[in-house]
């Protein structure tokens, strides 16, 4: 498998304790954290009737693109993007090359704070991914490879997943 | 990337439905949309342009179930086939976990598919992901035209890597959970076997 990330509770508890340091700090709506694919790997916040993995999915989309123009207009990366609107504006930042920090805010906070707060909030990210990514390479090395969950699945467990589909 | 989530008890990856314009990309995902409870199912989202083809992507979440007490989960996109929007196309296959490649059957088709593929390759190397371990199917779409190409011709053409080939008329569902099933055993089967890798 070329890419995997697996999130033990420790880690997932600690990249939930700076999302939520993160909101309370900046007075956000909500603050989510997904990886470059879009996929949702933890979020802290208003997210009732919020279709949260399409929001990730799409700014995913529109980060990457974002990080191209950067790339094509001056050779560096565009690590940040800002969406200014009148109900919720959007801010996200690049977080190790690999992950994508977002805060949706409104009227109630401003987008200095906002940004002040999210760079000591992608440092400490940082810190904590490093230590994700750390520890799966030193699995590879120690054990010669990583503990699948799914050790014992079966062909039997995977069709029932699909039912009569 | 495939995500497992040890506290939550989640596992998520990404399939991408890879092909030429108007294959039936987004009519695959039609189809399962309109086939799964709503339970299990996130909203179907797309960015057409204003002839009503894709233009960025389609994406639609899809929950499996619960495999050894974890829940599976889905994200489904699929990449706007026109040859000029092939940046938009690099940027989604960013962390895919398994390829359904649409070919279009018929004979006017055959070098747009050929095409196609020549595409996802180079794109896939620009991420430095390896096409050979990659969970990938070939599915024929459009087998019920008059001008489709025969099967084997088709797989001669087309096939890269002794990958499965399944038959499929997308317009009324034939073979679309069938590709999407083997997909998911192919991606699954390689999270079990992480350990030794």
């Amino acid at each position: 498998m070329d890419q995997i990330l697996l999130l033990y509770e420790n880690d997932y508890k600690s990249i939930k304790t700076v999302l939520n340091e993160l909101k309370e700090a900046c007075r956000a709506r909500l603050i989510f954290m997904a990886d470059q694919s879009g996929q949702v790997i933890s979020s802290v916040g208003e997210i009732t009737n919020l279709d949260l993995p399409t929001l990730t999915s799409l700014t995913a989309g529109a980060f990457a693109a974002n990080l191209r123009v950067g790339e094509i207009l001056g050779g560096e990366k565009f690590i940040t993007l800002t969406s200014e609107g009148g109900m919720a504006s959007l801010q996200l930042s690049l977080v190790r090359d690999r992950f994508i920090l977002g805060v949706v805010f409104d009227t109630r906070t401003t987008l200095g704070l906002i940004r002040l707060k999210m760079t000591k909030a992608v440092k400490q990210l940082e810190e904590i991914f490093d230590g994700i990514i750390d520890k799966i390479e030193k699995e590879k090395q120690t054990f010669g490879g990583m503990e699948s969950p799914f050790p014992e699945i079966t062909e039997e467990d995977i069709d029932k997943l699909f039912g009569d589909l | 990337m495939v995500f497992v989530n040890y506290l939550e008890k989640s596992l998520e990856f990404k399939i991408i439905y890879y092909g030429p314009g108007l294959s039936g990309k987004t009519t695959n995902l039609d189809y399962i949309y309109s086939k799964l409870p709503e339970a299990t199912r996130g909203p179907f989202t797309t960015i057409p342009t204003q002839s009503e083809r894709t233009l960025f992507f389609d994406f639609m979440p899809m929950g499996l179930g619960k495999i050894n007490d974890y829940d599976v989960k889905l994200s489904l996109y699929t990449v706007p086939g026109q040859v000029f929007y092939s940046a938009s196309r690099k940027l989604i296959l960013k962390g895919v976990d398994g390829v359904i490649f649409v070919a279009d059957s018929q004979s006017d088709r055959l070098d747009a598919n050929i095409e196609s593929i020549r595409d996802l390759k180079e794109n896939l190397l620009d991420y430095k992901i390896d096409f050979a371990n990659l969970a990938y199917i070939l599915q024929l779409n459009k087998r019920d035209l008059a001008t489709a190409l025969p099967v084997p011709v088709l797989i001669k053409e087309l096939q890269q890597k002794g990958e499965p080939v399944i038959d499929a008329v997308a317009s009324q569902g034939v073979g679309v959970f069938k590709t999407l099933k083997m997909t998911v055993k192919f991606v699954l089967q390689k999270v079990k076997s992480l350990k030794g890798e």
